[in-house]
């Protein structure tokens, strides 16, 4: 409560982050050892070199600084979660071995937890690398390009590729995987099941997913799952702790819901990168509950933006929502927009969920609802099905939200957005909705630096939304 | 070199690829029937067959360039779903009267939905595939074909009962049959046709109905017993790959000296001549073939078996090289290229992976490719 | 006395070598390329003909074969071979422990692993894009008013190169205007072009494998300063060859003549 308190009046992030971090660390150097470390070195490659600012123009410090108390502390806190996370499934897996399994990130991890395995969310470091240091990541998507797999996939499954065949993961013993999101998402399993030789299950989510059948159909798909883990790492599932997991997730999704209310009205509390990564909570650790901590603390704070900061910003002048993931390149895209333009991005795609509540009177309602629960993941709902999934909740939070822009992060490996570009800017034309639409890569700024995206956003800021730099 | 002084195989039949529309098509046309685009080989056209609609793999060959296309469909999307679009939206598909798709990547899902929001057509159907073979997946794309069954009745009018599905299964495993014999004609030492005219010969069985192309076979079959073999090629080629119906991609391949014997592509003769139970249930047949069959690599679980039946087909048609053309900006196909490329290197099997937009292009590029991929070969 | 002839016909140049039965070089040429590939190639066989001593004529070949891109074109030639294989064997044949091969042409470049007797295990190509081809570099003497070799002195000269971003080789030009107008400094800048076309050839040569000896073969081979990049980015020794590096496709072709 202390530490808390003094973030909030003293943004230093230093102080919060790597005093938050030094006690992770402390607690996992304890337990494993010299030896342990050792080994946790050696097992994570990626891991070494760490840390410092890895693009000439990079201001990490600036997500936490350039922003109000509050505001700022939620960015940090929501850094903190990750850097956590890892400590800890790192801790986890040296004390129990046998139990480690690899999740696909759209797959929470309820069903890890509740058979006691210790899940690892292969896309965390891909998904984190490109924020802190970008010359590595460039390093594992070269290693993937030059093993003969294409330069236009998404690099964030291509990351994951490089960083598997460079043997900078710890191995797994199984991995969980799914058809979501997309097919460079699921075809890099296919490279990390050659690579590992380990079994793999993958969940199939239906087209139309919302539709009866089809939520029939793939909770059949997750008794399956829970069928292939009891045998693979010889544990039963436990239903209780399946019921105590879903109850706390419950708990986070409770709060979630109180944070996205503060949300819709102005000013906003929080938002961009801030947000997104806050809620990477969910595929991390719901369930857990640390991941609960999170969400509670991030709505306290958020209460304190608003009411004793006076918002995200105090000066609110265009509220956005963010389509397409934020670039994991340039995370102070969305403080330099909104110290620069008065704007925040309020609600974003891999945020917002649905129909999250899971029923636990008995286990059959609650394996019913949790499979729901992922069905309707961030992101995968959206990407997955008929088009009507990508622009019916955009337009929805454009509304609720009050926003008066869209920002389309129409990153060039995602075919599957791509592909409806002409469709979206044909919509928000009739609409009259303000859309911004900037070309980038997501993990690589050899295709795009951050000065060329800024530039793009600047053109529309500038002649759409009429800002003056 | 291949002796160029080999006469072509001549039959009306091979020029079915030249032109977009037919007269076996404008005739069915003429007397009432309608013609269906479908995109995807995990679209059972028997089905299409038996609601006495003409089923039509869709092609955009000739196109010029993909302007109104890209607009929608993005510049990183597959080449194959542009150039059917641009094709589409300029009415030179206006002879299609509807559209069967299948969820099979996320190009085609895209594709059908911007054909929706563009053309709006009477019938426009997407099949939801599942991506694995277990009983329940074959269940459910049972179920999904009773509701494209029902979707055709409604829009088009047309009723199916279960007496013309299974007519149309029998008239197909008829064309398979035959089909197969020609394929038989592939493996001998001297192989009576080419794999330019085999493949004409595929795009020709899918771009008309089941009965006509039985008919066309069996002539085929006849002159092909009689016909000199082509001589004067150094190699014997496999090819693996997805949408491919350009026949001078093929050619251009065969000039440098590498026979193509085996086609494991879409609308390739392997996959194609895998039959359908005609004792069971007739649309549980049907899912069931379609399920199973030869697969694509969008089926996650596959790998292993697909392998599996690649070098069988190897050995089968004593193919020396294998040729893998995944289209350019597919990551379902050129990442499980490079695994299978892995894979043969493992085998001891030569490969040689190219790369392919659907418009052929770089006609030189691919020929030097090919040319030292034989000679790789020692051949 | 038997004379084998191979001639490489490329976009830009076209090369001839001429060898006698016993393998030895009697003759050699290489000009500019014209828009007929059979002129180019006849004139360029005439030129390295004439070096050899004797009354004697193209009609005089016991065997030709042609490559490159215009080899189909060649009516004289008795058979076409691609200009890969003939890489490969023309850069084996001149040392025998060769068993990587990175060619720089005029407009394209690939890698080649070799097998132990030179023909081509496997092989990569990009002939797709420009970048770090002939073609680019001539456009990077554009820029600096240089000729290529003054330019790879001036990239010797320098301590701390540039990065160059831009991975086209149009936009790689207009960069590199815009730093020499900003006064950086020329060496630096053109050491940074040629550790930027280095990056992009390991990239090349690393899904072909790099196996020792390695070698680079084509016009580019000339670039000292470009050569030293790739031998610091793959940290591996170049081999030089005893042959102009531009006539290696031609000696290739040469030599598959005469060994039938």
């Amino acid at each position: 409560m202390f530490l808390d308190s003094l973030a909030d009046r003293l943004p230093v992030l230093a102080a919060y982050y790597a005093g938050k971090n030094a006690a992770q660390f402390a607690d996992f150097a304890v337990s494993a050892g010299p030896r342990g470390i050792y080994e946790f070195l050696t097992l994570n490659k990626w891991l070494r070199p760490w840390g410092g600012p890895h693009r000439e123009d990079s201001d990490m410090k600036n997500l936490v600084l350039g922003r109000n108390p509050a505001y700022g502390a939620i960015a940090a806190r929501s850094l903190t979660y990750i850097a956590y996370y890892v400590f800890n499934v790192f801790k986890e897996m040296r004390r129990k071995p046998d139990l480690f399994v690899w999740h696909e990130d759209l797959i929470s991890p309820e069903i890890f937890h509740a058979m006691g395995l210790v899940p690892f969310l292969v896309e965390a470091i891909p998904i984190i690398m490109p924020n802190i240091n970008s010359e590595f990541t460039e390093h594992y998507i070269d290693v993937a390009e030059n093993s003969g797999y294409p330069g236009d996939t998404c690099t964030l499954p291509k990351t994951a590729i490089g960083m598997a065949l460079d043997d900078a993961f710890p191995p797994p013993k199984a991995i969980v995987t799914s058809n979501s999101p997309c097919d460079g998402g699921m075809a890099s399993y296919a490279v990390m099941e050659e690579k590992y030789k380990v079994p793999v299950f993958r969940l199939d989510l239906p087209y139309n997913f919302g539709e009866k059948r089809a939520q029939e159909y793939y909770l059949r798909e997750i008794k399956r799952l829970i069928a292939w883990l009891e045998e693979v790492y010889s544990v039963k599932m436990d239903y209780d702790r399946l019921k105590e997991v879903c109850e706390e997730r419950n708990k986070m999704w409770t709060y979630t819901m109180d944070l996205w209310d503060l949300q819709r009205s102005s000013p906003a509390p929080m938002g961009g990168e801030a947000m997104v990564y806050g809620h990477l909570s969910f595929p991390l650790g719901s369930g857990t509950k640390e991941g609960t901590r999170l969400m509670k603390d991030l709505l306290r704070l958020a209460h304190r933006s608003v009411e004793r900061d006076g918002g995200g910003i105090k000066d609110e002048r265009h509220r956005a929502v963010l389509w397409n993931p934020p670039p994991l390149v340039f995370p102070e895209m969305f403080v330099w927009m909104e110290q620069e333009f008065g704007a925040i991005t309020v609600m974003d795609m891999l945020t917002f969920r649905r129909n999250q509540w899971i029923d636990t009177s008995n286990e059959d309602v609650m394996l019913r609802d949790l499979a729901r629960t992922l069905s309707y993941g961030p992101m995968a709902q959206h990407t997955r099905g008929p088009c009507e999934n990508f622009f019916d909740d955009l337009f929805y939070l454009y509304e609720s939200f009050s926003a008066d822009m869209i920002i389309m992060a129409a990153h060039k490996g995602c075919k599957n957005t791509g592909a409806l570009m002409g469709m979206f800017k044909e919509l928000c034309r009739r609409r009259s909705i303000p859309l911004l639409v900037f070309e980038y890569d997501l993990s690589d700024t050899r295709y795009m630096s951050p000065e060329g995206i800024r530039r793009q956003v600047s053109d529309f800021m500038e002649n759409i939304m009429g800002e003056r730099r | 070199m291949l002796n160029r002084k080999t006469e072509p195989l001549d039959h009306p039949f091979l020029n079915v690829v030249s032109g977009l529309n037919n007269e076996y098509i404008s005739s069915a046309r003429s007397g009432g029937k309608k013609a269906i685009g479908f995109f995807c080989s995990y679209v059972p056209r028997e089905l299409l067959d038996a609601a006495g609609l003409v089923p039509y793999r869709m092609r955009a060959p000739n196109n010029t360039g993909t302007d109104v296309a890209d607009t929608y469909l993005g510049q990183f999307n597959c080449s194959y779903t542009r150039c059917v679009l641009e094709s589409i939206l300029d009415d030179s598909l206006d002879f299609i009267d509807g559209y069967v798709f299948v969820a099979s990547c996320d190009h085609l899902r895209r594709l059908y939905d911007n054909v929706r929001y563009l053309v709006k057509p009477d019938l426009c159907h997407i099949l939801d595939l599942p991506h694995k073979t277990h009983d329940d997946a074959v269940d459910w794309y049972t179920e999904e074909l009773h509701i494209l069954r029902d979707n055709i009745e409604q829009s088009l009018g047309n009723k199916i009962r279960d007496d013309d599905i299974v007519g149309s299964i029998k008239r197909t495993n008829e064309l398979r049959t035959v089909l197969s014999k020609i394929q038989e004609l592939r493996k001998i030492d001297e192989p009576k046709l080419t794999g330019e005219e085999m493949h004409r010969i595929m795009v020709g069985i899918n771009s008309t109905p089941a009965d006509v192309a039985i008919e066309q076979l069996k002539e085929i079959y006849e002159k092909l017993e009689e016909r000199d073999p082509p001589r004067g090629y150094r190699a014997r080629l496999l090819i693996m790959g997805s949408q491919m119906d350009d026949p001078a991609y093929i050619a251009a391949m065969e000039e440098m000296g590498g026979l193509v014997v085996g086609d494991a592509f879409c609308e390739g003769s392997i996959q194609f001549a895998e039959m359908v139970d005609e004792d069971e249930e007739p649309l549980r047949a049907l899912a069931t073939r379609y399920v199973r069959k030869l697969s694509c690599p969008r089926m996650f679980e596959g790998f292993k078996e697909r392998y599996g039946r690649i070098a069988d087909a190897v050995s089968e048609y004593r193919a020396d090289g294998v040729v893998i053309e995944p289209m350019k900006f597919c990551d379902t196909w050129n990442i499980d290229a490079q695994l299978f490329v892995n894979r043969f290197r493992d085998d001891h099997i030569e490969v040689l992976k190219l790369e392919r937009e659907y418009m052929l292009s770089g006609v030189g590029q691919l020929r030097t490719r090919v040319q030292a991929f034989i000679e790789m070969m020692g051949k | 006395m038997k004379y084998f002839a191979g001639c490489d016909v490329g976009s830009t140049t076209g090369k001839a070598v001429v060898l006698d039965e016993g393998g030895k070089i009697l003759g050699h040429s290489m000009l500019p390329s014209t828009v007929d590939p059979e002129n180019t190639a006849t004139e360029a066989l005439n030129r390295a003909i004439a070096q050899v001593n004797g009354n004697i004529g193209i009609s005089d070949m016991e065997r030709i074969i042609g490559t490159g891109y215009g080899r189909i074109e060649l009516q004289f030639a008795h058979d076409n071979i691609s200009e890969i294989t003939c890489h490969a064997i023309g850069a084996h044949y001149l040392d025998p422990e060769i068993r990587t091969v990175i060619d720089i042409g005029g407009q394209d470049c690939k890698a080649m692993g070799l097998r132990d007797d030179g023909h081509v295990l496997d092989f990569v190509m990009n002939d797709k894009c420009a970048a770090g081809t002939g073609r680019f570099f001539e456009g990077m003497g554009r820029a600096f008013s240089l000729d290529l070799e003054e330019f790879s002195r001036l990239s010797l000269e320098s301590k701390n190169p540039i990065p160059i971003s831009s991975q086209c080789s149009v936009f790689a030009e207009s960069e590199v205007i815009s730093l020499i107008s900003q006064r950086k400094s020329p060496a630096d800048i053109a050491a940074g072009v040629q550790k930027a076309v280095a990056k992009r050839l390991q990239g090349l040569v690393r899904r072909v494998g790099i196996v020792e000896k390695l070698t680079v073969t084509g016009g580019c081979a000339k670039n000292a300063g470009l050569v030293k990049a790739v031998e610091e980015g793959l940290k591996v020794k170049v081999a030089r060859l005893n042959l102009d590096a531009q006539l290696v496709g031609a000696l290739g072709a040469a030599v598959l003549a005469m060994r039938g």
